[in-house]
């Protein structure tokens, strides 16, 4: 493809919307695991006392909640641009605070996660 | 080709640079208006056909209550009723509340962002004319006693052939698709238009609330309508053929139905409240007279809204017998979303406490919204609550929350909208005091009405039932509902009444009534075809409070492009993030071409509704011939370099920028097309997991041979098509040329790969494995069928001149969907094989 | 929840007002109290507990395994009737149209299914309610403390009956249970004993 998005653009999604992509990408595996887990009965097969199901679903979670915590970083540590470019300030501020709100919510997603029954 | 006005110290007085204008912007009146394809035009017909619909919605509403008011109606039959109940939801929700929107934003957007048009005028005037012809399409069918009788969601197997024989369904999923390729169009076009169409200067931090609110709308709508589409067009196709996509008894599933459409379903209402929401964030602050509070806060909670709104779509499904976990993760995702809808809240509280607020009529209906729509939001909080849901779902305590929060969220800031906005569209002050009178009814009405529903809900009374017992305990909440509707018609009437004479009758004055800061009101009331007689360079978020006379300045031609050029019409392109100018772009003269494209399109849908299958794909080819006819106007055939926009500066026109809109375009349509595609795989795998009645009674296995050759026919053509696009291949015609040829072979093979594989599918009508393979098979060979005819086109294009090493647009626009097929291609053979693999395991 | 609602709806209507009556009278509260206050620490606390409390009245419901063995009833909705089977009963298997008897005091599991297209089977009085899907099998369990009768209803749109398509759950003392069933039709014989007519009457 021809089409070049420059750095600042580039970062700019990354930082608004990528967040929010961990946590979507994180909401579907979670739910497709778990409907086709229950589907075929996954939640019977025990690992150590937990059923492989909680386990698996459990791994998925935090796999995705260590990316969004990665990402915040790599946002956090991008360096502050001058007052001359405005937007940059702004996109950087909007940036981290949108993925913190992702992070939030995949706590609060994963508040579930552990508190109930899986299946029936 | 250098412009002497350009380099000229004195602009022509703004009387004779208004004519000038005009002259190449305006559309002629009478039968010439066909034509129009101007933003203010079109988005005055947008809104004005929305409330049209809303008033035939209204008086569904009016006919279901007049049934309801008392138990044992004899008013309407249960047949009238289903029809009543259902052409409501659907006139309202795809008839109304989209299009207003649509209507109010293409309207505002330029102007907001300091742009003379939007960016692809033609494509909204076609996506005007689909939304006319499909929405005559289900009203006519009211009249014609056929309309839409399963509900506005339409579950199967209801909707299914076997239970709905008649054509009332295929009007609804045919009416309703083709009004969607106008929702589609207009996203795509509202996403181009924002990130590109702004004012030199204009930055994203300081562009107007509204338009991030439009920006992430538009976004919404470009994932959230292709599920619906995709799952209409399989409906269509059980129906029309037999596919048994949502049939139980042949491997499909019911469920299935209801994924794909809530999938649509719950954004969309979010697409519908967060306009509303940006009109809320743009007249709060000015009628209170401060700048609103929280301006990143509030995007970031838009975001947060629409990413996590797409998170909630079970939430409608807690009864279907879901797995346990599943009812808590969108239990705990829809208490969620109310985070984001309360930062918002509380930055319009703050805002009106930090400020000194009028009460003036637009104020006024922003009152009711935030009564209204903060009830709707708390019951909906309830609402998220499994065990509370499992009693209240499906009764009327849904449909007065559903009420609630669509007519405090999105009617009572329209009509605030209207108040506020009016002056504009007329150049008018009110001369009668109608809006306050009207507020108390259409408040009152409402209240009346919804209020106690919740109640009703709560006594046990269903939703959609045509009649009721008279011991049921019901009777008197639905007269007064009943009532209380009959109050609120009068409001709206009162309303458009009052609309009418501000229009007509309103004192003509000043401009910028309202003394609000943004670009909108820096153009002439009402505002001339091109907006700006000049554009005006942007320096932060309120442009008119720094420049009070910036209107007036901008008339006289002080700002960029004050000129015009060979008779063209021009506004400036500007780089996403910082708003510097990377572009001039050319917009189209008025043409009949989009109503001609939308009344092929629609043969199209009605060849399929009356089952006229010869003629339907000849309907298509010509729609599509209509459709490539457009691009006989575009584009340019010499190189011409930067060109003068006035100041001294000088800007690449589009056909000659690495970042024209059409590119912009293309790839918001493949991720559209994306989601759809990914629905469709969805739609095979969920099959496979939920449905019963599998494994299927035959399982496909593709050939190695063919599916090697649909690989390599797509690996060839998305790497010609790569390369023709590069600046080596793009300087010589003969090598252009070559390589698009080269990408129409490897389509061509591919093509033929995937022929052959869908002759050796087993009969589809059989399972709905079956059916959902040939539906991925279909999906992808189509697209290497437009690949060829895309390829064509760029060797067409380049055989007429207007392809060089600058201007690459032609060729590059398109090279994006040999590579786009390509991944289809992975994809489908990917399931196709590994399907079976799987389920022999 | 209707108290919490009442609350929240009436802080934002006084803060509204206050608004008008005094204006500019928050000029001095910084803009993070209403952001991250209202915003953030309003919502986290009301949303909190409430979806605890719903998690944990969810998982109330979900009969856990060790306790009585319900008993099991098989229901088919079709438009627009309810047909009842008790393969479990002991006389051999009964059935019943728009009528449904359990006993009371003991859990029932009710496995629901439809023979054409959704249908939604709701006894407000008893336990909410689970669609009827062509297909799938969904089971509900509920148990009627008292003996009396419950009216239940159809809560999902299915075509012209829709409004018509009401039931009857009667709960029986134990004892008296099983000589009801055994007074009811043979599954193999479609009698109209103890069928109940679909009056338009909830």
């Amino acid at each position: 493809m021809t089409v070049r998005t420059t750095i600042g653009t580039r970062l700019a999604v990354a930082g608004l919307a990528g967040g929010f992509c961990v946590w979507a990408v994180c909401f579907t595996a979670l739910y497709a695991v778990l409907s086709v887990g229950c589907a075929w009965n996954w939640q019977e097969v025990s690992l150590g006392g937990l059923s492989a199901l909680r386990l698996g679903l459990i791994a998925i979670w935090l796999a995705h909640v260590v990316l969004l915590v990665w990402l915040f970083a790599v946002l956090r540590r991008q360096p502050a641009e001058s007052a001359s470019a405005p937007a940059a300030i702004f996109l950087r501020r909007a940036g981290l605070a949108a993925t913190a709100a992702a992070f939030c919510a995949i706590l609060w997603l994963g508040l579930t996660l552990h508190t109930t029954q899986i299946c029936a | 080709m250098t412009d002497s006005r350009a380099t000229n110290p004195s602009p022509p007085s703004p009387l004779r640079l208004h004519k000038q204008l005009d002259a190449v912007w305006g559309t002629p009146p009478g039968w010439e208006r066909l034509k129009a394809v101007n933003h203010n035009i079109v988005g005055r017909r947008f809104i004005v056909t929305a409330f049209v619909f809303f008033a035939i919605g209204g008086v569904l509403a009016m006919l279901i209550r007049a049934q309801l008011a008392t138990p044992r109606s004899a008013f309407a039959g249960p047949e009238i009723y289903n029809q009543l109940f259902t052409m409501h939801g659907t006139v309202m929700m795809f008839l109304f509340a989209i299009p207003m929107f649509e209507g109010l934003a293409m309207y505002l957007l330029p102007k907001l962002l300091g742009a003379r048009d939007m960016a692809f005028p033609r494509l909204s005037a076609y996506g005007y004319w689909c939304y006319l012809f499909g929405g005559a399409m289900l009203i006519a069918s009211l009249f014609a006693g056929v309309a839409p009788d399963s509900g506005w969601f339409m579950y199967t197997p209801l909707s299914s052939r076997t239970h709905t024989p008649g054509i009332n369904a295929d009007v609804w999923l045919l009416g309703v698709t083709f009004v969607e390729i106008s929702a589609l169009s207009a996203a795509i076009e509202i996403i181009v238009t924002i990130l590109k169409l702004r004012a030199p200067g204009m930055s994203l931090d300081k562009m107007p609330l509204f338009a991030w609110y439009l920006l992430v709308t538009a976004f919404m709508m470009l994932f959230g309508f292709p599920p619906l589409i995709l799952g209409s067009i399989l409906l269509e196709t059980e129906r029309a053929f037999g596919f048994p996509f949502f049939d139980p008894t042949r491997g499909g599933d019911p469920l299935l139905w209801q994924h794909l459409f809530w999938l649509f379903g719950h954004p969309e209402v979010y697409i519908i409240f967060l306009p509303a929401a940006g009109a809320v964030s743009t007249i709060l602050p000015v009628l209170a007279r401060r700048e609103i509070i929280g301006y990143t806060w509030i995007v970031v909670a838009v975001v947060a809204l629409a990413f996590l709104s797409f998170g909630l779509w079970v939430h409608h499904m807690f009864t279907v017998g879901i797995p346990h976990l599943a009812l808590a993760f969108f239990s705990s995702a829809s208490t969620a979303v109310a985070v984001p809808t309360a930062i918002q809240i509380f930055a319009w509280i703050g805002t009106l406490m930090a400020g000194r607020p009028q009460l003036k009529v637009p104020m006024l209906y922003l009152l009711g919204f935030f009564s209204v729509f903060v009830v709707g939001g708390l019951t909906g909080v309830m609402l998220a609550i499994v065990p509370f849901n499992w009693q209240v779902h499906d009764t009327h305590f849904v449909v007065a929350h559903l009420h609630y929060v669509l007519v405090g969220g999105f009617v009572f800031p329209m009509l605030a909208a209207a108040y506020y906005w009016l002056p504009h569209f007329t150049g008018r002050r009110p001369r009668y005091d109608l809006g306050v009178p009207t507020f108390w009814l259409i408040f009152i009405g409402f209240n009346l009405t919804f209020l106690v529903m919740h109640w009703t809900g709560l006594m046990g009374m269903p939703r959609r039932v045509y009649t009721y017992a008279p011991d049921a305990g019901w009777t008197w909440l639905n007269l007064v509902s009943s009532i209380g509707g009959f109050m609120m018609a009068m409001g709206f009437a009162l309303f458009a009444a009052d609309m009418f004479l501000q229009a007509r009758f309103g004192r003509r004055g000043a401009r910028n009534p309202w003394n609000a800061p943004t670009l909108d009101w820096a153009t002439p009331t009402p505002p001339p075809s091109y907006n700006f007689a000049s554009l005006p360079s942007v320096a932060d978020r309120a442009p008119l409070a720094a420049t009070p006379d910036l209107g007036v300045k901008l008339a006289a031609g002080n700002g960029y492009l004050g000129f015009v050029r060979d008779g063209r019409l021009e506004t400036l392109g500007v780089d996403m993030v910082s708003g510097r100018i990377n572009q001039v772009i050319r917009l189209p003269s008025p043409t009949l071409l989009p109503l001609v494209s939308a009344l092929a399109t629609g043969s199209f849908f009605v060849a399929l509704l009356f089952k006229l299958y010869t003629l339907a794909p000849i309907a298509f080819v010509a729609a599509i011939a209509t459709l490539l006819l457009w691009t006989r106007t575009t584009g340019a055939r010499a190189d011409s370099g930067p060109v003068a926009i006035g100041h001294g500066e000088a800007a690449l026109p589009q056909s000659e920028s690495p970042a024209a809109p059409a590119r912009q375009a293309m790839g918001l349509a493949l991720a559209a097309d994306a989601t759809a595609y990914l629905s469709l795989v969805f739609g095979l795998l969920f099959l496979w997991v939920v449905a019963p009645n599998w494994p299927p009674p035959e399982l496909f296995q593709p050939g190695i041979a063919v599916s090697a050759l649909a690989i390599l026919g797509s690996v060839v053509a998305a790497l010609a098509g790569q390369q023709a696009a590069l600046p080596g291949s793009l300087a010589s015609g003969t090598r252009r040329e070559g390589w698009l040829a080269l990408a129409i072979a490897g389509n061509g093979l591919a093509l033929i790969a995937w022929v052959l594989l869908l002759a050796a599918v087993p009969d589809p009508a059989r399972h709905g494995y079956a059916a959902s393979v040939f539906a991925l098979l279909t999906y992808t060979a189509l697209h290497a069928a437009f690949g060829i005819l895309f390829a064509a086109y760029g060797i067409r294009r380049s055989r007429s001149g207007f392809v060089s090493a600058a201007r690459a647009l032609d060729i590059a626009v398109l090279a994006p969907w040999h590579s786009f097929t390509l991944a289809l291609t992975g994809v489908t053979l990917l399931l196709l094989h590994g399907l079976p693999m799987a389920m022999g395991s | 929840m209707l108290a919490g609602a009442l609350v929240l709806f009436a802080l934002v209507m006084a803060l509204l007002a206050w608004a008008f009556v005094k204006p500019a009278a928050g000029s001095r509260i910084p803009v993070r109290f209403w952001l991250a206050g209202g915003g953030l620490v309003l919502p986290a606390l009301v949303l909190t507990p409430l979806i605890l409390v719903a998690i944990w009245s969810g998982d109330r419901l979900v009969l856990h395994a060790g306790t009585e063995v319900p008993l099991r009833i098989e229901i088919t909705a079709r438009q627009w009737q309810w047909d009842v089977a008790y393969p479990d009963a002991e006389d051999g298997p009964r059935a019943s149209v728009n009528l449904l008897h359990i006993p009371a005091g003991r859990p029932v599991e009710l496995r629901i299914t439809s023979a054409d297209v959704i249908h939604s089977f709701w006894v407000p009085r008893l336990a909410g309610k689970i669609d009827a899907i062509p297909g799938h099998i969904n089971t509900l369990r509920l148990e009627a403390t008292v003996p009396g009768i419950y009216r239940g209803v159809c809560a999902e749109f299915c075509g012209g009956g829709h409004a018509g398509m009401n039931f009857t759950v009667e709960a029986h003392d134990v004892a008296a249970y099983a000589a009801q069933l055994a007074r009811l039709a043979d599954s193999a014989d479609d009698g109209p004993a103890d069928t109940r007519s679909a009056e338009a009457a909830p």
